[in-house]
C-alpha cells in the first residue's frame, strides 16, 4: 500500500483547493456536500422512465425541459434501504465532463439542506477505514459547526467511475 | 430584380448612407460598399450619364484598391474624402449629369489625394477612344500587385504566410474558395455541353476572380497566380479573342483540380502547423497556359498543355519557419471579407485583351450576402449554392449560420410543441370549455406547428451540390471506358437532411459507376441493338411522402435475370424449384457477397459491392430497389427518410411503460391464437403466422416490467424483421403511431442491448424506442447509428 500512502498525501497538499461553497443535502442520518459548480440545478421528483438492463441504482430517465438525461438513486448507489419518495425529495442534476462534452445527470436524495461556504480549515482529508475500503469517491470531510458533511467527489460517485462499472455489467 | 429599376438617386443615396458605416479595416463593409457601386455602374440610369458613370467607376476601383489593399493608407481621412466624392456624385446627379469644373476638379483632387490617379478628361470624357484611354490606364495598375506576387512566388524563396495571424480569413476564404471550385466544375462541364453560352463562361470567370483577389489579399501567392493565370485565359474567350475549346476546358479543370489541392494544403498548414507547406510548383502550369495563350487563336496544342498538369502537387519543399509577412497589404483585420462577385459582362467596343470590365445594361445575377459568421468550419453542406447553375437566373438570399446554434433551435423548438400539447391537455384547462380558449388553442397549435416545419427545413439543403459531383464522375467515366453518356438531372432541388449529405455519396457514386461502366454499352453495341449511340443516365430527385426518392437510371443491357437465378441458385440462395419473380431476383444483387465471390462478369458485373451501397441506405433507415429489364435499362430506386432527428414510430405499451418500435422494422401486429403457439423445450416458444415458425419475445420478460397479462392470447404481437430475420415482440397494447424525436438517453447510458434512445412523448414522459437488432440479438448498426444520431442530437 505505499502507492496509497503517497496518494493520501497528495489529498492533504490538495485540501486547501477544496475551500469552497458546497450544496448540501441529506441522506438517511449523514449530511453530504458537493461542490456547488456542479450543481445545474435542483428539481423535484417527477415521473421516472425505467430503463431495462441497468444496474439497480439508476432509477432511469427522466424529460428535463425536453433533454433526456439519467436519474440515479444515491441512496442505493451507497447501498442504503430504499425509502418511499417524500416531498422533501429531490433530484439534483448535476453536470459532469463525459467523453462527448458535458452530460448532466439527476441524483436522488432524502433532501437538499443548504448552500455553505467551508473553508480549507475545516476541511479534514477523508478518513482511513483499513484497506479494504475504496474511498475514492470521498475529497473530504468537513467540519461546520459541530456536524461533519462528507464532501463527495460527483466524478466518482456518479461519472466515470460508474460508467466503468456500467460497462463491466 | 429591383435594383435595375432604381435611379441613379437612390443608387447614390444608398452608396452614400453605406459609406457612413464604413470604418477602416471594416472589410465586409467595404465589400458591401463595392456590391452597391457595381449596382450603380450596372445601372442603365447612370450609364445615361456619363460623367457619373465614369465617376462610379473611379469609385469602384478606389474601392477594390482599398479592399486588395493596395492603397496602404486606408485612413478615415481617405473615407471622409469618398463621402466627399459621393456627395459629388449626388451633386453631379442634380445637375442632370452635367457638373461645372469646380465639382470635377474637387472630385479628381479627392481621388487623387486618396491615391487613385484621375483626371478630369477621364471623367469627361465622351467618346469611345477615351473611355478606352481611361480603362487602359487602369488596366496597368491591378497587373502590378499580382505582377510582383509572381515574381516572388517563383523567383524567390518560397514564402509561408504567417495563417495564424489571419486564420479566420483564410478559415473563411478555403470555405469560399472550395465552393467556388465546386461552381467552376459543374460550369466548365455544362459548358462543354453549350460552348458558346457567355453566361456559363461568366459564371466560370467570376469565382476563379473571387478566388483571384481574395487569395492576393490573403498573399496566398501561388494561388492568386493560378488564379490570374487562367482568369486571364477565360478573359480571352470572354472577349471572343479564342474560342471555349477542349484545350481550355481542360487547363480550367486542371486549374480547378491544381486550386483545390492547393487550398487543401491551406487547410492542412492551418490546422497543423506550416511545416506542412507544400510549394506547389505552378510555372509549368503558368507557362503551358501562356503556350494556349499566346499561339494560334485555333485550338491546336491542347497536350502540351495539360501534361504538366497531369500530376498537381509535384514538388515538395518543405519550410518550417514562417516568415513574417511584412507587406503592408497583410491586414490583422479579423473580419471576414466577401468579395462581390464582379460584374460580367462583355466589353462592348474597347480593345479586347483589356482587363477592365465595361459593364453593359444586362440584368446582372445577383446574390446578397450579410457579413458571416466568422466560425464557418461546420457550415459547409447547410449553405446555400451562391451562384445558380449557368443559365438559370436564381435570387437568393441567404445567411450562414452556425449549425449548432440550428440544433438548439430546432430542439427548442421541440420542446415548445410538447409543452404546448402538455398545457392543452391540462385537465384543468380542458374542463374550461371555452369557445374562445379553444380556438386560441388553435391559433396556437398552427403557429408552432409552423415554426417547427420551418426550423426542420432549415436543416435540409438541396441536393444539388452532391448531384452535381456526378457530373463530372460520369465524363470521367464515359472518356475512360470510350462511351458516350448523357446525364440527366431532374429535381436538383430537392431538399435533405443535412447530415444525409455526406453518406449518400458514396453509394451514389456507386451506382453511377455502376450504371455507366456495366449498363451503358459502348456506341457499337447499342447501335448493334438499336439504340442511339450516346447512353443517357438519369439522375432524379423527389419527395414522395415522407420519404425522399432519388432514383439512377440508364438505358444500357440491364440485369440479366437468369444468369442472376443461376447464381443464386449455386450460392443456394433460392432453390432450383422456386418460382422466383425477376423482380426478387434483381434485388438479390443486393445480398451481402453476391457478386464478390464470383462476378458475373460476362453479363453485368454489377452487384459489386452492392451490399454496401445497401447497408449504407439501410443505415439511414432507407432502402433500395432496383428494378431491370434485360434490354432495355435498369432503375435504382433509393428511399430516404426526410430527416434523421425524427424517427417514425408505434407507441406499444407493456405493463406501466411505453416503447416505441420503429415503423421500418414493423411487419404486422395481431393477436395470436392458441392453436398457433409452440414450446420448443427449453428453446422458447414460437408462434406459427402463415406457415412460418416465429420466435416469441416477451417484452416484459426482457425489460422485467410487470405487464397487464402474461398469457400471450390476451396479448398482441408485433411482428418485426431486422436482418432478415423476424421475431414476435409481445406487447400489451399498440398506443398508436407517432413520430418522434431521437433523443439520446445522456451519454452515460448509451450501451443498453435493446434500447436505441429516448423520446419524449406527447404527455412529456420519457418513452424508450427500441433497438430491434439488439433484442432480436441480430447485432446490427442501425440501433448504433440511432444511438449515435441521438447523441449528436443532443450534443
Amino acid at each position: 500500500m505505499g502507492a496509497g500512502g503517497n496518494k493520501r498525501d497528495e489529498k492533504v497538499v490538495a485540501m486547501s483547493e477544496l475551500e469552497g461553497k458546497y450544496l448540501t443535502f441529506a441522506l438517511g442520518k449523514e449530511e453530504y456536500g458537493i461542490g456547488i459548480l456542479k450543481v445545474r440545478e435542483i428539481i423535484g421528483v417527477m415521473e421516472i422512465t425505467s430503463v431495462p438492463h441497468t444496474p439497480e441504482y439508476i432509477k432511469g430517465v427522466i424529460n428535463l425541459r425536453g433533454r433526456v438525461i439519467p436519474v440515479l438513486e444515491l441512496r442505493i448507489k451507497f447501498e442504503m434501504e430504499h425509502q418511499e419518495y417524500t416531498e422533501r425529495t429531490c433530484i439534483i442534476v448535476v453536470e459532469l465532463s463525459g467523453e462527448s462534452g458535458a452530460i448532466q445527470v439527476g441524483m436522488l436524495v432524502d433532501s437538499v439542506s443548504e448552500v455553505l461556504n467551508i473553508s480549507a480549515e475545516e476541511i479534514e482529508p477523508p478518513p482511513s477505514f483499513g484497506t479494504t475500503t475504496n474511498l475514492e469517491y470521498i475529497l473530504g470531510m468537513g467540519k461546520v459547526k459541530g456536524k461533519v458533511k462528507i464532501l463527495l467527489n460527483v466524478d466518482h460517485v456518479i461519472g466515470k467511475g460508474a460508467l466503468e462499472q456500467l460497462e463491466k455489467l | 430584380m429591383a435594383e435595375v429599376k432604381k435611379t441613379s438617386f437612390e443608387h447614390l443615396e444608398a452608396i452614400a448612407l453605406k459609406i457612413m458605416m464604413v470604418d477602416p479595416g471594416n472589410l465586409s463593409v467595404i465589400g458591401e460598399l463595392i456590391e452597391l457601386t457595381e449596382e450603380m455602374v450596372a445601372s442603365p440610369s447612370v450609364r445615361e450619364m456619363d460623367i457619373l458613370w465614369n465617376m462610379s467607376k473611379a469609385l469602384r476601383r478606389v474601392l477594390e484598391k482599398i479592399i486588395m489593399g493596395e492603397l496602404v493608407d486606408d485612413s478615415a481621412e481617405n473615407f471622409e474624402l469618398l463621402a466627399d466624392c459621393i456627395s459629388l456624385m449626388q451633386e453631379t446627379n442634380r445637375l442632370k449629369g452635367k457638373p461645372d469644373d469646380e465639382i470635377l476638379a474637387k472630385f479628381c483632387n479627392n481621388m487623387n489625394t486618396i491615391g487613385h490617379q484621375i483626371e478630369k478628361n477621364d471623367l469627361t470624357g465622351q467618346d469611345e477612344d477615351q473611355t478606352g484611354r481611361e480603362s487602359a490606364k487602369e488596366v496597368l495598375q491591378p497587373e502590378e500587385p499580382v505582377g510582383q506576387g509572381v515574381g516572388a512566388a517563383s523567383s524567390e524563396e518560397p514564402v509561408v504566410a504567417d495563417f495564424a495571424q489571419d486564420a479566420d480569413l483564410i478559415n473563411g476564404f478555403i470555405e469560399e474558395a472550395l465552393e467556388h471550385l465546386e461552381v467552376i466544375e459543374v460550369n466548365v462541364l455544362d459548358l462543354e455541353q453549350h460552348p458558346d453560352d457567355s453566361d456559363i463562361i461568366n459564371n466560370i470567370f467570376r469565382p476563379f476572380h473571387t478566388i483571384k483577389g481574395v487569395s492576393g489579399f490573403l498573399n496566398l501567392k501561388s494561388i492568386n497566380k493560378l488564379a490570374h493565370t487562367t482568369e486571364n485565359l477565360l478573359d480571352d474567350v470572354r472577349n471572343g479573342v479564342r474560342k471555349m475549346d477542349s484545350a481550355v476546358i481542360d487547363i480550367v479543370l486542371s486549374a480547378g483540380d491544381f486550386l483545390k489541392s492547393m487550398v487543401e494544403n491551406v487547410r492542412e498548414v492551418l490546422n497543423n502547423g506550416p511545416e506542412y507547406f507544400k510549394e506547389f510548383d505552378i510555372s509549368e502550369f503558368v507557362s503551358s497556359v501562356h503556350a494556349v495563350q499566346s499561339g494560334e487563336a485555333e485550338p491546336s496544342a491542347p497536350e502540351p498543355a495539360i501534361e504538366p498538369v497531369a500530376q498537381p502537387p509535384v514538388k515538395q519543399e518543405i519550410e518550417p519557419a514562417p516568415e513574417e509577412e511584412a507587406e503592408a497589404s497583410a491586414p490583422s483585420v479579423k473580419q471576414e471579407i466577401e468579395l462581390a462577385p464582379e460584374e460580367e459582362a462583355e466589353a462592348p467596343a474597347p480593345p479586347a485583351r483589356e482587363k477592365k470590365k465595361v459593364p453593359e445594361t444586362r440584368e446582372k445575377e445577383k446574390i446578397f450576402k450579410p457579413a458571416s459568421v466568422p466560425e464557418t468550419t461546420q457550415t459547409k453542406s447547410s449553405k446555400m449554392l451562391k451562384f445558380g447553375v449557368a443559365g438559370k437566373n436564381k435570387v437568393t438570399a441567404s445567411i450562414k449560420v452556425n449549425v449548432d446554434k440550428l440544433d438548439v433551435l430546432v430542439n427548442a423548438v421541440g420542446e415548445l410543441v410538447i409543452m404546448q400539447s402538455l398545457v392543452r391537455q391540462n385537465s384543468l384547462i380542458m374542463g374550461l370549455n371555452n369557445p374562445k380558449l379553444t380556438r386560441d388553442f388553435g391559433q396556437l397549435t398552427r403557429i408552432t406547428s409552423e415554426l417547427q416545419k420551418t426550423a426542420m427545413a432549415m436543416r435540409m439543403v438541396p441536393i444539388r451540390q452532391t448531384f452535381q459531383k456526378m457530373i463530372r464522375l460520369v465524363r470521367d467515366l464515359s472518356k475512360k471506358s470510350g462511351k458516350q453518356v448523357d446525364l440527366i438531372m431532374e429535381g436538383e432541388e430537392t431538399e435533405i437532411d443535412r447530415n444525409m449529405v455526406e453518406s449518400i455519396y458514396d453509394p451514389l457514386v456507386h451506382m453511377i459507376r455502376n450504371s455507366v461502366d456495366h449498363g451503358v454499352q459502348t456506341p457499337k453495341e447499342r447501335e448493334a441493338v438499336g439504340k442511339p449511340g450516346k447512353g443517357t443516365v438519369w439522375l432524379r430527385a423527389y419527395q414522395k411522402g415522407g420519404n425522399i426518392v432519388i432514383e439512377i437510371e440508364d438505358d444500357g443491357q440491364g440485369l440479366n435475370a437468369e444468369k442472376i437465378r443461376e447464381k443464386a441458385i449455386l450460392r443456394g440462395l433460392i432453390q432450383e424449384s422456386d418460382q422466383v419473380s425477376d423482380y426478387d431476383l434483381n434485388n438479390l444483387i443486393f445480398t451481402a457477397g453476391f457478386s464478390t465471390v464470383d462476378k458475373i462478369t460476362d453479363v453485368s458485373g454489377r452487384g459489386v459491392g452492392m451490399d454496401v451501397v445497401k447497408k449504407t441506405v439501410e443505415k439511414l433507415r432507407g432502402k433500395v430497389e432496383i428494378i431491370s429489364q434485360s434490354g432495355k435499362g435498369s432503375l435504382f430506386v433509393i428511399r430516404l427518410p426526410l430527416t434523421l432527428a425524427i424517427i417514425d414510430g408505434i407507441v406499444v405499451r407493456v405493463g406501466e411503460e411505453r416503447y416505441i418500435i420503429p415503423t421500418t422494422g414493423i411487419r404486422e401486429s395481431l393477436r395470436p391464437e392458441e392453436k398457433n403457439l409452440n414450446t420448443v423445450y427449453g428453446r422458447g416458444e414460437t408462434l406459427l403466422i402463415r406457415n412460418r415458425l416465429l420466435p416469441i419475445i416477451r417484452l416484459y420478460e426482457i425489460f422485467n416490467v410487470e405487464p397487464t397479462s402474461t398469457d400471450i392470447c390476451d396479448a398482441i404481437v408485433v411482428v418485426v424483421e431486422t436482418e432478415g430475420y423476424e421475431r414476435a415482440l409481445m406487447v400489451d397494447e399498440l398506443l398508436g403511431k407517432q413520430e418522434v424525436v431521437i433523443k439520446s438517453l445522456g451519454g452515460y447510458m448509451t450501451n443498453i442491448s435493446g434500447v436505441a434512445g429516448g423520446t419524449i412523448l406527447g404527455d412529456g414522459r420519457v418513452g424508450l424506442i427500441l433497438d430491434l437488432p439488439g433484442l432480436t440479438s441480430a447485432g446490427d448498426n442501425t440501433a448504433e447509428f440511432i444511438k449515435k444520431k441521438a447523441e449528436e442530437v443532443v450534443d
